[in-house]
């Protein structure tokens, strides 16, 4: 997916699935607690979506929440996902 | 002892955490004292609170999402002494005065008329719960609490992790709420219970693959959809719930959960009643102390504990609680804010969620309402839509029903 494609996603899911009240303020500046007002029960449902619908493959780490913060970061953080990490070996 | 997240403290960690309390003033005198305490990070607070009953003094525990300004008003409103936000070495002062009682664990509740009120528990009382709580838990020293809900709540706190203690076993306490890591932790405790709210079980339930499975689970303070609880039980070797209220903590457990109303067995220490499935009453929960009427409403047959609606408005956002007239005070407080009510409306998917009308003198942008909201008031608490009104539709004898206001669905 492109980052475009990423940011369509993100707004089908906060406007279909999640019902978001605040959908005029999407942007990709917005910042999803303070301008989107969502809360973390959304966010977890957001993440959901992300999995499951569109086949995000969201790390079992801790996230980190600077990633979360606007739509715009978030795309960024679901881009660099998509990338296959070549140089670090997986231990799993 | 216990893993806060990847991070395993001992009981040497705990001990050189009291002795470096011991030489704060502010902390080694905290006997008769009260503290609220509001804090991010999960050791060090649970040390103070571990710290504090040790002392015999009070705690007032603050989730870690409540801005500074909304934190020293519930404090204060708490008969705090001291706040401590952020860490342990500012203390705010808030009040020399003298408490009717100390040695309790305060949690903050909606009274009859909506004001909030403050719970407290004396750690006796606690002690005794635990004792109760962990001779009818199915679960032994072996069994892992995951403990994925905040320790700021008397679930988290008292039943996730205190239990799990007192039981010999090493509570995990996760504060990173990505459902994907919660299941990487999961994988690595194949005997375990894990504490939830619904909506964190709901999705966990959703993403878990490649056969992976639930031990134990536990499910508490809002109802469950039963389609929900249908799949978890597909994924689960067995399925929980607790039922509980602040002034008595958990007073009933259900083994195995098949219908999401029904809450369980009253735990020994207590005697509740409801009424009859013809006829179902209010909730009342009995211990050696004193009788507590929940405005739940229920019945009892064969034993078990079914649960029915609240009879008040108190707003369950994912089990917490959002009292209105707290956010209606700090609404009102807003200058140019007459008169404001705060009722909840259902979301399809999200369940509970805070509205609010109001009336002002001048206009107000929705998000300076938000930004006077957020300065006082936890993300959870802050009203999800705004509506302006010329007035606020009163009932025929005058009074405001928040029930009316909200009946429909958030759009």
């Amino acid at each position: 997916m492109t980052r475009e494609e990423i940011l369509q996603a993100l707004h089908d899911i906060l406007q279909h699935q999640i019902e978001l009240p605040s959908m005029a303020a999407f942007h990709e500046d917005a910042r999803l607690n303070e301008d989107l007002y969502m809360d973390s029960i959304m966010i977890l449902q957001l993440i959901l979506h992300l999995e499951v619908d569109f086949g995000f493959d969201i790390p079992d780490e801790m996230l980190v929440p600077k990633d979360f913060r606007t739509v715009g970061s978030l795309a960024d953080f679901l881009n660099r996902l998509q990338k296959p990490v070549t140089a670090e070996p997986s231990y799993d | 002892m216990f893993f806060v997240n990847e991070h395993y403290y001992t009981l040497d960690d705990l001990e050189q955490q009291y002795t470096e309390f011991e030489n704060t003033p502010h902390l080694r005198d905290c006997g008769n004292r009260r503290l609220a305490v509001c804090m991010p990070d999960v050791f060090q607070w649970l040390a103070l609170c571990l710290f504090v009953r040790r002392k015999g003094g009070s705690i007032v525990p603050i989730h870690p999402s409540v801005p500074k300004e909304g934190a020293i008003r519930m404090a204060s409103s708490a008969g705090s002494h001291i706040l401590l936000y952020g860490n342990t070495h500012t203390p705010i002062e808030l009040s020399e005065q003298k408490n009717a009682r100390e040695g309790v664990l305060v949690q903050m509740s909606s009274g009859t008329t909506g004001a909030p009120k403050c719970i407290e528990r004396s750690w006796d009382s606690i002690e005794l719960e635990l004792e109760s709580y962990v001779s009818v838990l199915p679960a032994d020293h072996q069994t892992t609490s995951i403990v994925a809900c905040p320790v700021t709540h008397s679930y988290g706190l008292i039943c996730g992790v205190f239990a799990s203690l007192r039981r010999g076993a090493e509570p995990v306490i996760l504060s990173n709420m990505n459902p994907k890591y919660v299941l990487k932790k999961i994988k690595e405790y194949p005997k375990h219970i894990l504490y939830g709210a619904p909506a964190l079980l709901h999705t966990l339930t959703l993403l878990i693959r490649d056969g992976g499975r639930f031990d134990c689970v536990m499910t508490s303070g809002t109802l469950m959809p039963s389609g929900w609880l249908e799949s978890l039980k597909s994924v689960s070797n067995r399925v929980l719930q607790q039922y509980g209220c602040s002034e008595a903590g958990c007073v009933a457990i259900h083994p195995d959960v098949s219908d999401p109303r029904e809450m369980g067995y009253p735990l020994p220490h207590v005697k509740v009643e409801a009424g009859s499935r013809e006829y179902p009453g209010e909730i009342i929960i009995r211990d050696s102390e004193k009788t507590i009427f929940t405005k739940d409403l229920g019945y009892m047959e064969d034993g078990v504990l079914t649960f029915l609606a609240r009879m008040d408005d108190t707003i369950n956002v994912a089990g917490l609680n959002v009292y209105p007239q707290e956010v209606e005070d700090v609404l009102m407080a807003e200058p140019r804010i007459a008169e404001a009510v705060v009722y909840k409306k259902i979301h399809p998917l999200s369940g509970e969620r805070v509205c609010a009308q109001y009336v002002c003198t001048q206009p107000i942008e929705e998000q300076e309402l938000r930004e006077w909201c957020r300065e006082y008031l936890a993300p959870y608490q802050i009203p999800m839509e705004f509506i302006r009104t010329e007035e606020i539709k009163k009932l025929p004898n005058g009074k405001i029903s928040r029930k009316r206001l909200g009946e429909g669905v958030l759009a």
